[in-house]
């Protein structure tokens, strides 16, 4: 009987707690200080992710960009990442079709994040990083 | 002495069986049954099955789309120019239903986006047929501003491709590897002027914990 109800309240606590943690961390590209940039929303994952290098190059007269995530933590975590580009005048990208993409990071590994403007008059970019906290996250942000 | 424990045992009875009524009540009223309808984000990662979703076509559409975009070849192609291509299809493979106009839609949708190329439809010259003809042989229309039939061009360049799948499951786990491959023909010599392939592997074990 006690076990019964203990396993209920945690079943209720459990069913109740739906509101995944989507804060992670992000860097925007606005000049070579990307440093500066630097976000740290959630500070667990702060800890255990580094945005370690950002490089840029223009490819096909398209901005190329490679953000490098390095892992600080001896576990797999599993990630997901979204580019979002810019015009010159600061305003997103209409119809940017960057889905957010599932990565898995191994303990202490370094990653190369590619992403390619859509047009031409994509100039700048953020990228945010964060973890998969929970399934209830599927669609929800 | 004896009565006294029992007693007390009653009452602890009789109160973890309310706390059990209720919590029970409040597990089936307050949050399991409730049917909420909202919004989700569409460029969410979707995992409902293992099945190709939506995640996986944005995935592969955004990933060949740069591929192309950021091939040498696309660049000395579209220097001056920009290339008339024709999708032909994707060729479904895998032992699923699967759209894959709704990929070559998202693909060319972001190519023609880019500004880099231009697109020739195959999937709507019957009604622009019928449109022309319309234009030409009906009372309705004046002649001298009907467009003329044999006016439009021709596509340079096809792109095509295959998406293949390799299915393994036991009783505990199951595992799906996709490939999507896609070429890009020069119509005129027949060279394959650029190819790339992007790979997706969906795995689904059972959890421990969790209903």
């Amino acid at each position: 009987m006690k076990y019964l109800v203990v396993l209920l309240t945690v079943c209720l606590l459990a069913a109740c707690t739906n509101r995944p943690t989507t804060s992670g961390i992000s860097v925007e590209q606005a000049s070579a200080q990307y440093q500066q940039q630097l976000k740290v929303d959630n500070p667990a994952l702060g800890k255990k992710l580094a945005i370690s290098d950002v490089k840029t190059r223009q490819t096909n007269q398209l901005s190329d960009v490679v953000v490098t995530l390095s892992s600080q933590y001896k576990k797999s975590q599993y990630l997901q990442y979204q580019f979002t580009w810019y015009d010159g005048d600061g305003f997103v990208i209409k119809g940017n079709h960057s889905p957010w993409q599932s990565l898995t990071l191994f303990g202490f590994a370094n990653v190369q994040l590619s992403g390619l403007a859509p047009t031409s008059d994509a100039v700048t970019f953020s990228l945010a990083v964060r973890e998969v906290s929970t399934q209830a996250q599927e669609f929800k942000d | 002495m004896n009565t006294v424990n029992t007693t007390k045992k009653s009452t602890l009875k009789t109160l973890s069986g309310f706390a059990l009524l209720g919590l029970s009540a409040l597990a089936l009223s307050g949050c399991a049954n409730k049917a909420v309808v909202s919004y989700g984000d569409a460029q969410a990662v979707e995992t409902t099955d293992i099945n190709f979703g939506s995640t996986d076509l944005q995935k592969v559409a955004s990933q060949m789309t740069d591929s192309l975009l950021a091939s040498p070849v696309v660049g000395t192609l579209t220097a001056n120019t920009r290339p008339i291509v024709f999708v032909e299809r994707i060729k479904n493979k895998t032992s699923e239903h699967i759209d894959t106009e709704s990929i070559t839609d998202s693909i060319s949708t972001q190519l023609l986006r880019s500004g880099k190329f231009r697109f020739v439809d195959m999937g709507r010259v019957e009604a622009a047929r019928k449109q022309l003809n319309f234009q030409n042989n009906d009372a309705l229309v004046d002649p001298t501003k009907a467009i003329a039939f044999g006016q439009q061009v021709g596509a340079q360049y096809m792109l095509y491709g295959n998406l293949s799948s390799i299915v393994k499951s036991n009783a505990d786990k199951a595992d799906v590897y996709y490939k999507f491959t896609m070429r890009l023909m020069d119509l005129k010599s027949g060279l394959v002027e650029w190819a790339d392939e992007t790979e997706i592997r969906k795995t689904r074990e059972k959890s421990t914990f969790g209903w």
